[in-house]
């Protein structure tokens, strides 16, 4: 599907952030160590407020005078279709974790250059350090087994 | 199917009317609601409850007026995304463009609750020795707006904030066109617990406007209108003694210079001159190259316009919805036809879009014309519609020439890397609203909205202090005491 609006951008954010905190609850579920488990719901809450902000700049930063289309950005590049083996340890869910925080930070990197209202942007590029924050610290836990 | 109702005296209310109309769904043709052509009795109603809410509600100190202001953004906030969808899908906007709607209404009740500082009047002491001088800023009664199909969520809220901020009261008459969302509005108005009376909604058409127009208890009418339309309701307005606004027609012209820096123009032409279906009186209709400019823009903006993705407005990823109804949409193609006419060339055609699914709505593609002329009528007549014109010009003054050769002047634009053309451009050219690289001008709810010649009758603008101004009335108070 191709991103050709503003609108289209910012909802498939709200939708990927949704998809987000679906997947890390799932995982917290699945999870056998505390630690491992507590990262995974945290990881889930944050998806959460980034979806209620999505909605809050596409309400409040939308300026008709800076509304042009989108160009060459697909959603086909963004999917979140992870899913853990059977086993389903720790590890591989960490792991996973890591896959998912890439997705969205790449996301939001290439929906940033293509926003022509900068507040926007500049917000989309925030949420783009958070995930690429999370996934560093994601990177450095040892998983409890 | 929902019949619409009336908003008076602070409760819903039936019309008695036996004559209503259909509101269509512009995409699907499907038929929304059914809207009362209401009665002179429930006008006549309407003003009466605003007129004995009056007295009481002047009195009302602004700060506790503009606390209702408050509840109500919150409560437009909260239904953002709900409104966002009933004016796409009864005025075929795109979504983005109905939340920029949604936007621009907020916009103006938060700068509306700044009244009382807003209508703060001024004073001298020792006009002569021992005597004081001051102006004091009041309100004057009921006032009523007649919006356009367009803006069928904002337009009524360019006015109605500041009119009761001042103190005064105020009538809604919804475009018949498109009154579901205004309708949903005063639901959220009903749960503001403002005193009866303060703002009310009458549905109908040209006998509402008509008995606004000529009653003796509404003191002010600001209306959004075609130019024919204004001049009527200007005129008439002005014979029953009315304060009177009316922003009318628009034919906007976008000068593009040598100079232009292409790949930061192409967008924001393309969002002027096919944003909203070009149903705008902000939106450009005639691009004009000066020079050499002239090819790479001419291919460029067709290649672009071909590009945009027509559709059903709720599709967040369609780019233009449809115009608003089958009639209109004749209208347009006819302008089409007498370009083809005329001897324009069709770069682009729009006529024959096919939208998968909805073949019932009232779709037109982007459509350009190259060759264009200024006396053709696609370059002098407000089209409304999805349709561009391309003029070649030597230089800014022959821009200049043909922009003040049209009867309207409500905004053009420049697009230019050159500072001295630019202020050339916005000094010398009669228009309300200049973009400079811009290619919609629409003030912000704190700055006027301009228009002059045939697209505004009156003096006083909507919003900013203009509106300050057009909503009280200046008494001067002059005391001397022994």
């Amino acid at each position: 599907m191709e991103l050709t609006t503003f609108g289209a951008l910012l909802r498939f954010g709200i939708e990927l952030e949704g998809r987000a905190a679906e997947l890390y609850r799932d995982w917290a579920r699945a999870a056998r160590g505390d630690k491992t488990k507590s990262v995974l719901e945290e990881l889930a809450r944050a998806a959460e407020r980034h979806r209620q902000r999505l909605e809050r700049e596409r309400r409040e930063n939308i300026s008709e005078m800076l509304l042009e289309p989108v160009h060459e950005m697909r959603a086909d590049g963004y999917r979140l279709e992870l899913r853990p083996s059977a086993e389903g340890r720790d590890a591989e869910l960490l792991e996973l974790a890591q896959r998912a925080e890439e997705v969205l930070e790449q996301f939001y990197r290439d929906a940033a250059a293509r926003l022509s209202v900068p507040e926007v942007a500049r917000g989309l590029l925030k949420l783009a350090e958070r995930h690429g924050s999370h996934r560093v610290e994601l990177r450095k836990l040892e998983p409890t087994r | 199917m929902d019949r619409l109702k009336n908003y008076i005296g602070g409760e819903w209310r039936e019309s008695k009317s036996q004559e209503s109309l259909e509101v269509r769904n512009p995409a699907t043709e499907e038929v929304l609601a059914q809207v009362p052509l209401s009665t002179d009795e429930e006008v006549e109603a309407a003003i009466r409850a605003a007129c004995e809410a009056f007295p009481e509600w002047r009195e009302t100190p602004p700060t506790t007026r503009i606390q209702y202001l408050f509840r109500l953004k919150g409560l437009l906030e909260d239904h953002f995304e709900a409104l966002a969808r009933t004016i796409s899908s009864e005025e075929g906007k795109t979504l983005d463009e109905a939340r920029g709607e949604m936007r621009r209404l907020i916009e103006n009740v938060e700068v509306a609750t700044g009244i009382p500082s807003l209508m703060m009047g001024y004073s001298l002491e020792d006009i002569a020795r021992g005597i004081d001088e001051e102006v004091v800023r009041q309100p004057l009664g009921v006032f009523a707006v007649i919006p356009p199909f367009n803006f069928p969520a904002m337009v009524p809220w360019w006015f109605a904030p500041y009119a009761i901020a001042a103190g005064n009261t105020y009538i809604v008459k919804p475009s018949e066109q498109v009154p579901i969302v205004q309708n949903k509005i005063f639901q959220l108005v009903d749960e503001l617990d403002l005193p009866p009376g303060v703002l009310n909604l009458v549905n109908g058409a040209k006998g509402v406007v008509d008995h606004l127009l000529e009653s003796p208890d509404v003191v002010g009418i600001s209306s959004v209108t075609s130019t024919p339309v204004a001049r009527y309701i200007y005129r008439k307005a002005a014979e029953h003694g009315k304060r009177v606004q009316c922003q009318a027609g628009a034919k906007n012209f976008i000068v593009v210079m040598p100079d232009a820096d292409l790949d930061r123009t192409i967008p924001p032409l393309i969002t002027s001159f096919f944003g909203c279906a070009g149903e705008r009186c902000l939106s450009g209709s005639v691009l004009l190259p000066v020079g050499e400019v002239y090819e790479p823009l001419k291919e460029r903006f067709t290649a672009a316009a071909g590009k945009l993705k027509v559709g059903d407005p709720l599709d967040e990823t369609v780019q233009m919805g449809p115009v608003i109804s089958k009639k209109h949409k004749e209208r347009v193609l006819g302008y089409i036809d007498r370009g083809l006419q005329e001897g324009a060339r069709l770069l682009l055609d729009g006529r024959s879009i096919r939208v998968a699914g909805h073949e019932e709505g009232y779709f037109i593609g982007p459509t350009v014309f190259d060759r264009v002329r200024p006396e053709m009528a696609i370059a002098r007549e407000e089209i409304f519609g999805p349709v561009a014109s391309i003029i070649r010009v030597a230089d800014l003054d022959e821009a200049i020439e043909i922009i003040h050769a049209n009867p309207y002047g409500n905004a053009s634009s420049i697009f230019t890397t050159s500072g001295s053309a630019a202020r050339e451009f916005k000094y010398r050219v009669k228009c309300g609203n200049i973009g400079i690289n811009v290619g919609i001008v629409a003030p912000m709810a704190f700055f006027p909205f301009g228009g002059r010649k045939d697209s505004f009758f009156g003096d006083l603008h909507g919003q900013g202090r203009d509106a300050i101004d057009f909503f009280t009335e200046k008494k001067v108070v002059i005391t001397r005491w022994w």
